[in-house]
């Protein structure tokens, strides 16, 4: 199975469990700590592993247009993480308005770099990388 | 009451669903242990250094920090900064504020009004990521206004 997309499985389940956790409406439900938390971690990882594979330059997981988690180095994560919210956006409007469905990826590519992004739920993944590494190979093997 | 949510220990495939908790009435032990708890979770984040809840008067009635804290002059900051952001929306007519980020020199400084008068203040140093505060924040505000309104 492709590398990234069994990540995000992985992600979509520990996202549900969060969800489901939650389900207690306005009362308090001890267990969405856990189930948080377990999010929270599951989406570090998801940033620190991409960040790893081969030829990528670093990672991150948005939300709001604002960093949760960061893999890699690079100067400025926050205005990533905001490019990620204009992008997505905008992708959005432009997908719903072509009827090309829920919006999935987008990619960015400049002279230099290139930025990924995925929509994971209400989360936005970024993966940065140099222009000439070919992202579906590094990410699917 | 219960609901039909999934425990997290329940991920193995093929578990059989475990209904969560729900906590409608709680005493004061149980509840003091579940903010602990709460306040925790804000903590554990990178970054955090402190997380208290305070009253209308400005009293700290519960605090979790990394280091000396001085909790008067916690007080004095959820006054000064949230009276004034409530002010400047109710000037610009923006309602309610549901969040107030102060952010500094050295760190964060972020508020966030609860039920009954109370104020859930979160501090940071700068190697904390605004977007995992911010979403543990607004994640656990409902968690906290569900232990203040339940019933003794």
């Amino acid at each position: 199975m492709h590398w990234l997309a069994q990540q995000l499985t992985s992600l979509d389940q520990v996202a549900e469990r969060f969800a489901r956790a939650k389900t207690g409406g306005d009362r308090f439900v001890p267990e969405t700590g856990d189930a948080r938390e377990a999010f929270r971690r599951a989406l570090a990882d998801l940033a620190s592993g991409v960040s790893k594979r081969p030829g990528v330059a670093a990672s991150f997981v948005a939300h709001e247009g604002l960093v949760l988690a960061t893999g890699g180095n690079v100067p400025d994560f926050d205005a990533l993480a905001a490019t990620a919210q204009v992008c997505l956006s905008a992708g959005k409007a432009a997908a719903t308005g072509l009827s090309l469905g829920g919006l999935k990826q987008m990619v960015l590519v400049g002279e230099d770099h290139k930025l990924a992004l995925f929509l994971v739920g209400q989360m936005a993944l970024g993966i940065l990388a140099p222009c000439d590494v070919n992202l579906a190979a590094v990410l699917g093997e | 009451m219960k609901t039909g949510a999934w425990n997290k220990d329940d991920s193995r495939a093929g578990a059989a669903p475990r209904p969560a908790t729900v906590v409608g009435k709680v005493d004061k032990g149980d509840r003091d242990a579940y903010i602990d708890s709460l306040l925790g979770g804000l903590t554990s984040l990178r970054g955090v250094t402190a997380a208290a809840i305070v009253d209308g008067d400005g009293f700290p009635i519960r605090l979790r920090h990394d280091f000396e804290i001085d909790s008067d002059a916690l007080g004095v900051v959820v006054q000064i900064v949230l009276g004034s952001a409530r002010q400047a929306a109710e000037k610009v007519q923006q309602g309610d504020t549901d969040l107030v980020l102060s952010e500094n020199q050295k760190g964060l400084v972020l508020l966030a009004p609860l039920t009954k008068g109370l104020v859930l203040v979160v501090m940071t140093d700068k190697s904390a990521m605004l977007g995992a505060v911010r979403f543990e924040l607004k994640e656990t505000v409902p968690q906290v206004n569900a232990l203040f309104e339940a019933k003794d």
